[in-house]
């Protein structure tokens, strides 16, 4: 016999009420004496009070209890199962997406429950051939189609859901097709209801409880140049307000952010994170809700972690320091064979094959650009050509002064930024192999190093090269998508969230990100970090109010629903008999009672 | 209804007669011996013949032997008046069987042995005052007015024993033997009653009737007490502790009470009415001295 309301049952927590009432009554008994001058004056009998809470046998209390609990069973919808049935095929799919590791408003996971559901079912259609699946962004084949379940079973045994987004109309379809895809009856075993349908679908949906996302995270730096700027988005999917704080942290600081999000609703918030670059930031929102992994979100700045400089020349050391500014910096020797982010070039020319972005320090480029002698300019006033161009970003160029600027010639197309003397001294080009910028002249005759504003020159000069790169590697994916190495080099060792290492075979194309974290990946070219989140789809939602399920889908188990005897008429029918019963009774003299 | 008094019962009735102590002084002749000497056959003294009496009591043996005329008299043997005083209260209605009724059936029983002993019985029923009452008479027909009598009599009223007694006393002028059947459970007193009938010369025997469940009350738990003759209540919890006190309290006035007629010489039976009526009069009766 199976329950289909079991929540019916909560209702037998009305015996308490009876049995309160039976004691509450008054139990004073009316006892006629001769004469009361024997007892005036007698003391109550402590002990006896007490006594007067103790359980006592009554019949008609019995009896009303036993007609609770058999309205109780009847509303519980108690029935029989009257035979195993039989279909064609039947394939279970269980919805392996991250969201299954939410829990119900009762706090049970909704993946042991579909894992639990799955294994009823195989057990209500032992003879019917089944096959089983997860449905995922990576979705897999756990049990093929067989009328012997024991593949099946394992698979159950220690089946958990992925940290992968969910899977789609076509990858179901193709999962189906891949085990023949004519099944009689499909059941998909879920947390909501699926956005397509499909013939002989039957939805068992497993409702999440109430969640608390952060849907969003990003940061990027402020252009002010006061570290980064964190954007975030919270979604409350509880009934009630919620007071809650955001934290973001960058590993050894933190800013905090207390909101209030009202019921349903999302918001975006921009918290400033001030003189911090990362690289990798973390979010977090407080409060205990269905889906803790929903509450921490990471991202790293799409930058590297090392700047790998090429240095042809001497550098000036006005122009050393404002590199190392830049964070750390590996400085790499003109014939290393390393990969560099960037080369700079000063008052020395480029050497044959290399083909790293270039900044040109008083120095000529092949084909490029040609410098001539330097000549006198008395007024050493600069003219800003370009004054909305990012090589200028912060910076404040009416400072600058050179009273000595080379002759150029440009040989290729570029834009000229600043000039002096009607001859360019800062000049960006973005050729077809390589970027450029030319810093034209002489750093020893201008104010330039002397500035404020020359390291954030340098700064948007390199951000301006590095950023070329056309395969810059995504700032944050969500977990189950494939990373390519090629957008970070050649692969060394890649790191988990867990901090386990690995060594990585060169040729590998690419991983698949299994569980959300901070990956760090070093390669030939430096070392990244990568910000691994669950999809943000894959936070639990409430359903809205008007929402009907789509024609097909049916959010009760159809193994249940069929070959079910309903047993409540006979609850029904003894709690009436019994109700009678009671009723005679107490009109019968000589049946004890509480009250008359 | 069981009948108050059935053959078999009478039967068994037979052997027994009323004690009366001392010597009464009876209006006519009976089976109690009167302080005055009488024409019984049971000889009492001898004494100096005096001109007129009647020769034949001369004792000429005695004249033989000693030369002086001695006359024999006898024991002068008289009736008595039985008076069947049986409380008829409310609270006599109370146990199982009541109070009332044993009381009836006892009265019955004493009526019997009374007339069968030539007395005279009369039936004098009371609350706090008297209710109408069989005059003593004698013969086995006043044991039909009796028994008629104790049968429809309901029980109901207040108790005033010293009230019922004064009265009692003021309405019957010859003094007699005294039954008085209560449960003696009131706070009104009875010494004052009971003292008028000592002053008369009645010869007074107490029964007091109760029922078990007063004394060895079996109530637990919290109780309305409700005193069914002024329909007062007292609410109380009543456990081990209580029924003890109330037994302790009960035996005092019990010890008060026997105390009290034991100075006054009357003889005192408490009648328990789960205890058969046979076994009260042919055990407990004849073993107070009150029948024999």
């Amino acid at each position: 016999m199976i329950l289909e309301n079991p929540a019916a049952l909560s209702l037998l927590a009305l015996g308490i009420g009876i049995v309160l009432l039976y004691f509450l009554r008054t139990r004073r008994q009316r006892h006629e004496v001769s004469a009361l001058f024997l007892w005036e004056g007698l003391p109550n009998d402590p002990r006896t009070r007490a006594a007067r809470i103790r359980v006592r046998v009554d019949l008609l209390l019995l009896l009303q209890l036993l007609v609770l609990a058999a309205l109780v069973a009847a509303v519980a919808q108690p029935a029989f199962r009257t035979q195993t049935p039989r279909l064609a095929s039947l394939a279970i799919v269980l919805d392996g997406s991250a969201s299954l590791r939410a829990r119900t408003q009762e706090a049970r996971p909704i993946g042991e429950l579909a894992r639990a559901e799955a294994l009823a079912l195989l057990d209500r259609y032992s003879t019917t051939p089944v096959a089983l699946f997860e449905l995922s962004t990576s979705p897999r084949v756990l049990g093929p189609l067989s009328a012997e379940h024991d593949r099946a079973r394992r698979a159950l045994v220690g089946w958990e859901p992925t940290w992968f987004a969910g899977g789609t109309a076509e990858d179901l379809t193709g999962l189906l097709a891949s085990q023949g895809g004519a099944f009689e009856r499909v059941v998909l075993l879920t947390d909501h209801r699926p956005d397509f349908s499909l013939p002989g679908l039957d939805v068992v949906v497993f409702s999440p409880g109430e969640n608390v996302a952060l849907t969003a995270f990003s940061v990027r730096e402020d252009p002010d140049g006061n570290g980064s700027i964190a954007f975030l988005k919270v979604r409350n999917d509880t009934s009630s307000y919620r007071d809650l704080t955001i934290r973001v942290s960058d590993g050894s600081r933190r800013a905090l952010l207390p909101v209030l999000l009202p019921p349903g609703e999302e918001q975006a918030y921009v918290l400033p994170f001030p003189a911090s670059l990362g690289p990798v930031f973390s979010a977090t929102v407080d409060g205990k809700d269905a889906f803790p992994a929903d509450d921490a979100r990471t991202f790293s700045l799409a930058r590297r972690t090392e700047w790998r400089i090429r240095v042809i020349g001497r550098l000036d050391r006005y122009l050393r320091a404002a590199l190392t500014s830049l964070g750390p910096v590996q400085f790499l020797e003109p014939d290393d064979p390393s990969e560099a982010d960037v080369v700079v070039a000063c008052n020395a020319p480029l050497l044959a094959g290399v083909r790293e972005n270039a900044l040109l320090v008083h120095t000529s480029l092949l084909g490029a650009v040609d410098l001539g002698e330097d000549q006198d300019d008395e007024a050493g006033s600069l003219t800003i050509d370009q004054p909305g161009d990012p090589l200028l970003a912060d910076v404040d160029a009416l400072n600058f002064l050179a009273r000595r600027v080379p002759l150029v010639r440009l040989l290729a197309s570029g834009t000229t930024v600043l000039s002096a003397g009607g001859e360019p001294i800062l000049w960006r080009a973005d050729l077809s192999e390589r970027r450029v910028v030319l810093l034209a002249p002489d750093l020893l005759r201008t104010n330039l190093p002397l500035t404020v504003d020359f390291p954030l020159l340098i700064r948007n000069a390199l951000h301006w090269l590095s950023l070329a790169d056309p395969s810059a590697p995504p700032p944050d994916v969500a977990a189950g998508d494939p990373i390519p190495f090629a957008s970070y080099g050649t692969p060394v060792r890649l790191k988990d969230p867990s901090g386990r290492e690995m060594e990585i075979d060169p040729d590998a194309a690419g991983f698949l990100a299994r569980a959300p974290g901070t990956y760090v990946l070093t390669t030939s070219s430096g070392t990244y970090p990568i910000a691994v989140n669950v999809a943000w789809e894959e936070s639990p939602r409430r359903p809205a109010a008007d929402a009907s399920p789509p024609a097909d889908e049916r959010t009760s188990t159809p193994a249940l629903a069929a070959g079910l005897l309903p047993a409540w008429p006979i609850a029904a029918g003894l709690a009436l008999a019994l109700l009678i019963l009671e009723g005679v009774l107490y009109q019968r003299p000589g049946i004890p009672r509480r009250t008359k | 209804m069981e009948p108050l008094i059935d053959e078999a019962f009478l039967a068994r009735l037979a052997n027994l007669k009323v004690i009366v102590k001392g010597r009464r002084k009876g209006k006519l002749a009976g089976l109690h011996p009167s302080p005055r000497s009488g024409l019984s056959v049971e000889f009492a003294d001898y004494r100096d013949y005096t001109p007129g009496d009647d020769f034949r009591y001369i004792d000429w043996n005695i004249y033989g032997r000693l030369d002086r005329v001695l006359v024999k008299s006898f024991v002068h043997e008289v009736d008595l008046p039985i008076y069947l005083l049986v409380d008829l209260s409310s609270s006599m209605r109370l146990g199982q069987p009541s109070k009332a009724r044993y009381a009836a059936r006892l009265a019955a029983a004493l009526a019997y042995l009374g007339l069968r002993g030539l007395d005279r019985v009369g039936l004098y029923p009371f609350t706090d005052r008297l209710l109408p009452v069989v005059l003593p008479r004698h013969g086995m027909g006043q044991m039909m007015h009796v028994l008629h009598a104790l049968e429809k009599m309901p029980a109901a009223g207040k108790t005033s024993i010293d009230r019922a007694l004064t009265e009692f006393v003021s309405k019957s002028h010859e003094s007699g033997l005294v039954f008085l059947l209560s449960d003696f459970l009131s706070d009104a007193g009875y010494q004052e009653g009971l003292s008028r009938l000592f002053h008369r010369g009645d010869e007074v025997v107490v029964i007091q009737i109760l029922d078990p469940e007063e004394l060895r009350p079996t109530i637990e738990g919290s109780a309305l007490l409700a005193e069914v003759e002024t329909s007062r209540k007292v609410p109380l919890v009543i456990g081990r502790g209580t029924l003890a006190l109330y037994e302790r309290r009960l035996g005092t006035y019990l010890a008060t009470l026997r105390q009290y007629l034991s100075d006054h010489r009357v003889s005192y039976a408490l009648a328990p009415t789960d205890v058969p009526l046979e076994v009260l009069i042919h055990e407990r009766l004849r073993q107070g001295g009150i029948l024999q």
